[in-house]
């Protein structure tokens, strides 16, 4: 059930490591919600003395080697005059170890070469360089990039254009001041590669390598890069970073800082806490002159974009802030420093990001100096730039050696102008060989690379060191400065194709675990599908319980116990692996053996069936393969969310076309009897409609549906806190409908009476619960100032914790004590009929029970609300699990659930009576039909999406696990489940009510005996159904099988799906759009069926348990009454 | 075994309207395709295509005096004795009935409901005069109503359930061309109402297409259901 990918990581100069498999696993949903406004600092700094010698190269080629003398680095004292220089270039091809036209030199002593070269330019820069790179959001880097190319070329225009700047426009006006000098600061867009998030974002913009998607799921939990990266190699050459901000750094790079200010970027909320302690650390910092390179990195605007989408007023607060501290560090710059503003990602119209959307793509980047940056020229430099560009650019500056696997071209513009003085050298030399050494690192690394790994087909590398030689004979020919830019040129040109050949072959398929997981699921699903649609309800219990089960285990164990042991001598890798794979293959075994067994009534099982077929059964076949066959298409998992609405609404038309009321309604008789009854379900199917439809309102938007992201609702949902009074109104009138009417029906079924505490719990604790919510949502909207004047944050959580536990507590109770009964011990009646404490229903109760029970009526007690005993303990819980999502959704989308709820109620209706019609023994009640498990199936389906999902990493919605833990966490257990709740909250409830599909006929004929109306009254049937749900405990063997059978069919229409995902996946595994949509598809649907089975397995132990209560309770009362 | 005239004449009717139907309706829409006005079905100005379809199935029902002349002269004057002014004034009323449950069923079904009022329009129009109208003009306003609402499961002569097959085909038809447009090929055609629009002409073309293979290839019990195969279509 996995798809394995490799991700490549190389083995590098520093730390060696080898292609590693990754594997795709349920993501750890650790909420990663802080992003990433980085800001880097970085700067060089020398002493003073330093600066004194720098007039002179040799001196300061000396002065390197006495500050670094751990490395060791005799060339860089050969270099002596400028004649040397321009000499040195002549040389190297003639240098056998420097440039060789053959192989590159296999280890560290080529990265010598280009190391050497690289300290050679860095004391061309003269040794006072303070990088700073500070990043912006790139949501408001974007717009901001406009209003910049407005700037440089029509400054005029500027204030014209844009007439009513939106809430991120115009908000840094510092910037666009420093441009207007075009020499010393320059400003790019700044490309991601996806996925856009923070871990990703860190290792992308230090080691300058291409991500993979699958590092998105470790994301969460970041462990230290072992790749070569630009902070280790800072390390090396004995450079001191400072870092503030973002904690992510401090968990990627652990000890690498000198000084240290983290700041937990997990409270999406807190938009203050650590620009605040950022700034407050960041300008003593600059003043103390100790470091190389500082590193600050702000979070407030990504929090921001997070909290509140970029539209808020609040973010051109962030985006003032922002603007003041650039301003504040630009005035303390020193002449020796850069600056480098950079975003490391982008934000989409609603705030969040992950994907790889233009707007979550693009950042800026801005370079600023106070000397001057080198010229640009129009002809190779460009306003775009990649984001790992970055990392050959720091690493020229800084004067240490490019990181191994860095892909990224260098920025010629962005460096500083050499400060050469004294050499007579002309300035473009120095950047010939800074552009140089970032060519000749590319090329070893794919070379180190080709050796390790078959990845690059011969042909293309063939081509690849073709131009490398050609290049390689041209860099000596350059002597003037137009060859230099034409030579330039073409090295981009180089770098171009080296990387989109890296772009093309990057992430490499693990085809053996994929096959492997491909076939076991195929077989598990196939298998049980033959045992459980195969067998006869009646065979089934028998044949499990023989001695199949014990057979299973212990050949599980065996399998078990062989991998270990296979382990243990080194036969095979990975332990868990193997184990999965063992004990599956025993399974398929087992169930095969089972099947070959049984074949015999499995296929006169199936010759029976396929008599019995009819038209309406090849459609819903037709809608379950539809419902399937979508995720092999792309398009059809973006718009799986209507897609689904389209196939459930089917789904229950044909449910209800297929019941025929009134048999044999023929020409002659149809005017005497329009058939009303089907009239009214027909309306009851609008209704149902209707309120699926209403639930689209709450479909949340990919980025792939533009027509959906500019739609009006689409930015109303975003907000999940933030709601207009109306809507806030609405949800609350649904909410209290909900409330209303689940405990009427209980009311009305009896299961109300009493003084047991699931009972006082369940009447009372719901409105506690919505009131609880409701004053929740109302401080949780509130601004931050008004908050911080009426109440601190725990206040606002407390309440949210009550509903936690109350949910708890009536959870627990269901549990412990599931039946809602009340036991008259008298059967007087008529005092009770006078003080109007029983409802009505007690009577038909009274007579159920003295009907299946015993003779004598004097003494028997009543029993209230036993006709409905299952159900009313599905309802009560459901109704916790439902009011729990409410909390959980939030505000806006709230409703949605109380839509699920109803939408769910109704379709047990029609199905219950679609039931009826068809049985004319008691027996065919106890059958479920495929139709209705399918139902159920595509209500899962479509709920996901019907209560604001999307099967995408961005629309996760984070929000859910500050909901009464207010961003503290000590661990990532509590914000995991929340979100899980929140995202899975559906399959959770279709789940676990999953068993009402059997009960409901039952329930319904008790609540609304007009509902059925079957015309032989005294009929064996009718009186069956009269007892209710007594019968159920009756005959309670029947029971459990059916409710078994039916929980294995829905599991399996679920498992179909998952294993058409994963076929898709590797169908599709080159294709555009595998990680963003397939891959993610994937992983939801594979937490999609854990949650299922969890659920279907849960609903199916509380029946277990609802079944022994009441063996007991009935057991009890026969020896008192008997 | 021979058919009694009764039958036979109804055997004749279905067999004349089908071959009428599939043959017009083939007409119209090539005549859409060559004047280039097939993506604009979903617009007002595609009324008259309407209007074609209509006056197509008015003559479908008016060809059957025709024949009832040579075979049951006396059936006529039953038929025309029905057709007075209460009738059609219901049957009109059914009509328009039927085009808003239609709307209101598309909506159900995904199509939008804020915008896009005239495409989802036309296609309960284009439905109504493709489903119901028949119905109204043969067997009246009562049966269609009975007919629409116990769709799977109505039984009646020959000539019910042939309107009753060509009613299932056409409704399939719609509902199997909305499949072509969540794809993302950015197609003319792929714009609501377009597909399920074609969709029902062309289920409409095959259900009677079946309709008149089935009364060649058996001769008496074409129509009774349930002894047709597996899946008695």
């Amino acid at each position: 059930m996995e798809l394995i990918a490799e991700s490549v990581s190389v083995p590098n100069t520093g730390v060696g490591s080898e292609p590693s498999l990754t594997r795709v696993e349920t993501p750890t949903l650790q909420l990663l919600l802080h992003q990433q406004q980085m800001m880097l600092k970085f700067m060089e700094e020398q002493k003073g003395i330093n600066r004194q010698l720098l007039r002179s190269f040799s001196q300061v080629g000396a002065q390197n080697v006495n500050l670094r003398e751990s490395v060791c680095m005799p060339e860089i004292m050969k270099p002596t005059a400028n004649s040397t220089f321009n000499q040195r270039i002549e040389e190297l091809p003639a240098d056998g170890t420097v440039v060789s036209p053959g192989p590159l030199p296999v280890s560290n002593e080529s990265s010598d070469i280009w190391r050497e070269l690289a300290l050679n330019m860095s004391t061309r820069q003269s040794g006072h360089l303070v990088a700073r790179r500070p990043t912006f959001d790139p949501r408001f880097d974007h717009p901001m990039l406009f209003l910049e190319k407005f700037d440089r070329y029509d400054f005029a225009k500027y204030d014209s254009t844009i007439e009513k700047p939106a809430t991120y426009q115009n908000k840094l006006p510092v910037i666009d001041k420093l441009l207007k000098n075009s020499k010393s600061s320059r400003l790019y867009k700044f490309i991601a590669d996806p996925p856009t998030t923070t871990m990703q974002r860190l290792k992308a913009l230090t080691t300058g390598s291409l991500p993979t998607f699958i590092d998105a799921g470790s994301n969460f939990a970041s462990s230290e890069i072992s790749e070569d990266n630009i902070i280790d190699q800072i390390g090396k050459q004995l450079r001191d970073i400072v870092f503030l901000g973002d904690d992510t750094w401090e968990s990627l790079y652990p000890n690498k800082f000198k000084r240290s200010y983290p700041y937990p970027s997990f409270n999406v909320f807190d938009l203050d806490t650590v620009d605040e302690g950022v700034i407050i650390n960041l300008f003593p910092e600059m003043e103390k002159k100790d470091w190389d390179l500082i590193i600050a990195h702000f979070l407030g605007v990504d929090h921001c974009g997070h909290r509140y989408g970029p539209m808020h007023p609040e973010m051109s607060r962030k985006l003032s802030q922002m603007n003041e501290v650039i301003e504040n560090v630009v005035d303390k710059l020193d002449d020796d420093t850069v600056l480098f503003v950079i975003g490391d990602h982008g934000m989409t119209g609603t705030g969040d990001h992950g994907g790889e959307s233009n707007d979550e793509v693009n950042s800026a980047m801005f370079v600023y100096s106070k000397g001057s940056l080198n010229p640009t020229d129009e002809t190779f430099d460009s306003d775009i730039i990649k984001q790992i560009d970055l990392v050959p650019t720091l690493a020229i500056i800084l004067g240490i050696p490019i990181p191994h696997s860095n892909l990224g071209s260098l920025v010629v513009d962005a460096l500083p102008t050499p400060n050469n003085i004294i050499l007579s050298v002309e300035n473009w030399y120095f950047d010939l060989f800074a552009v140089w050494s970032n060519v000749q690192q590319m090329t070893k690394y794919i070379k180190d690379y080709a050796i390790t790994s078959e990845t690059f087909s011969q042909e293309k590398l063939q081509i690849l060191y073709e131009q490398f030689e050609l290049l390689n004979a041209r860099v000596h020919t350059v002597s003037n400065i137009n060859s230099y830019k034409v030579f330039i040129k073409e090295t981009k040109e180089y770098k171009r194709m080296l990387r989109k050949m890296c772009e093309e072959v990057w992430i490499q398929f693990d085809s053996f675990s994929m096959s492997r997981g491909l076939i076991l699921s195929f077989m598990t699903i196939f298998l049980v599908y033959m045992i459980v649609a195969g067998i006869p309800n009646s065979q089934l219990p028998d044949i499990i319980k023989s001695s199949f089960l014990p057979c299973s285990y212990a050949a599980l164990l065996f399998a078990c116990g062989i991998s270990i042991v296979c382990f243990y001598f080194s036969l095979v890798d990975t332990l868990s692996v193997t184990i999965y794979f063992g004990t599956g293959l025993v399974s398929v075994f087992m169930l095969s053996v089972l099947v070959i067994q049984n074949w015999e009534s499995i296929s006169i099982h199936w010759f029976d069936l396929s008599t019995k077929r009819s038209t309406i059964d090849l459609l819903l076949r037709l809608i379950f393969l539809f419902s399937w066959c979508g995720l092999l298409s792309n398009s059809y998992i973006v718009e799986e969310g209507n897609a689904s609405m389209f196939l459930l609404f089917t789904t229950i038309l044909l449910i209800v076309y297929d019941c025929n009321l009134q048999k044999k309604l023929t020409l002659s008789n149809f005017r005497q009897k329009l058939s009303w009854s089907k009239l009214k379900l027909l309306l009851m199917v609008i209704f149902v409609g209707i309120l699926i439809r209403l639930s689209t309102l709450f479909f949340k938007c990919r980025e792939e549906q533009p027509q959906c992201l500019q739609s009006l609702h689409s930015q109303i949902i975003k907000p999940g806190f933030r709601s207009e009074k109306a809507e806030y109104l609405v949800t609350l009138l649904a909410i209290a409908i909900f409330v209303t009417t689940t405990r009427n029906w209980l009311r009305s079924s009896g299961n109300l009476v009493g003084i047991s505490p699931t009972v006082l719990l369940a009447s009372y604790i719901p409105t506690v619960i919505v009131v609880a919510t409701a004053g929740f949502w109302i401080l949780h909207g509130l601004s931050q100032e008004t908050k911080t004047k009426i109440m601190t944050g725990f206040q606002t959580d407390s309440l949210a914790c009550l509903v936690y536990s109350c949910v708890t507590i009536g959870i627990l109770s269901v549990i412990i004590k599931p039946l809602c009964i009340y036991i008259i011990p008298n059967s007087d009646v008529s005092t009770y009929k006078e003080d109007q404490i029983i409802p009505q229903i007690f009577h038909r109760v009274k007579g159920l029970f003295n009907q299946t029970k015993t003779e004598c009526n004097s003494k028997v007690p009543i029993v209230c609300g036993l006709a409905t005993v299952y159900s009313s303990a599905f309802i009560i819980f459901s109704i916790y699990l439902c009011l729990l999502l409410i909390l959980l959704l939030g505000d806006v989308i709230a409703p949605s659930v109380v839509l699920l709820y109803f939408s769910s109620t109704i379709v047990l209706i029609i199905s219950s009576i679609s039931k009826f019609d068809k049985a004319i023994t008691t027996a065919q009640l106890f059958e479920v039909p495929n139709s209705c498990i399918l139902t159920w199936m595509l209500m899962s389906l479509y709920f996901f999406y019907g209560s604001g999902h999307q099967a995408t990493f961005p629309n996760i919605s984070w929000e859910a696990a500050f909901i009464g833990t207010g961003g503290n966490f000590s661990n990532n257990f509590i914000p995991g489940i929340l979100i899980i709740l929140n995202t899975f909250g559906v399959f959770i409830f279709m789940g676990i009510t999953l068993p009402l599909l059997f009960i409901a006929p039952f329930t319904l004929h008790i609540m609304f005996p007009s509902l059925c109306n079957k015309k032989q009254e005294d009929s064996k049937l009718m009186k069956d159904l009269s007892r209710g749900e007594v019968l159920l405990y009756e005959k309670d063997e029947i029971m459990f099988s059916v409710v078994f059978t039916v929980s294995c069919k829905y599991i399996l229409f679920h498992a179909v799906r998952i294993f058409i995902s994963m076929l898709a996946a590797t169908i599709h595994c080159r294709h555009l759009m595998v990680w963003k949509i397939f891959a993610p598809k994937l992983i939801f649907e594979a937490i999609g069926i854990i949650v299922t089975l969890v659920s279907v397995l849960f609903g199916y132990l509380l029946l277990i348990r609802i079944n022994s209560e009441l063996d007991r309770l009935i057991t009890q009362l026969n020896k008192k009454y008997r | 075994m021979a058919l009694n005239p009764t039958d036979r004449r109804a055997r004749k009717i279905v067999i004349i309207n089908s071959i009428w139907s599939s043959v017009y309706m083939a007409l119209t829409i090539f005549a859409l395709h060559y004047t280039k006005k097939i993506y604009d079905v979903g617009k007002c100005t595609c009324l008259p295509l309407i209007a074609l379809l209509a006056l197509g199935e008015g003559i479908k029902s008016n060809m059957q005096h025709l024949i009832i002349d040579h075979l049951a002269p006396r059936e006529r004057h039953a038929r025309v004795r029905k057709f007075n002014f209460s009738n059609k004034l219901k049957g009109i009323a059914v009509l328009f009935t039927t085009i808003v449950i239609y709307y209101v069923v598309a909506v159900l079904f995904g199509a939008p409901f804020l915008s896009g009022h005239e495409e989802t329009f036309m296609f309960s129009l284009l439905l109504t005069v493709l489903t119901a109208l028949p119905s109204c003009l043969h067997l009246g306003a009562d049966t269609t109503i009975s007919l629409l609402i116990e769709l799977t499961s109505f039984e009646g002569d020959i000539i019910t359930e042939s309107i009753r097959q060509s009613i299932c085909g056409t409704l399939f038809g719609a509902w199997l061309g909305a499949i072509v447009i969540p794809l993302d090929w950015d197609r003319p055609w792929q714009v609501w109402p377009i597909p399920c629009s074609l969709g029902s002409m062309i289920g409409y073309i095959c259900s009677n297409i079946f309709i008149i293979m089935r009364c060649f290839s058996k001769s008496e019990k074409i129509f009774a259901r349930k002894s047709l195969g597996k899946y008695g279509l």
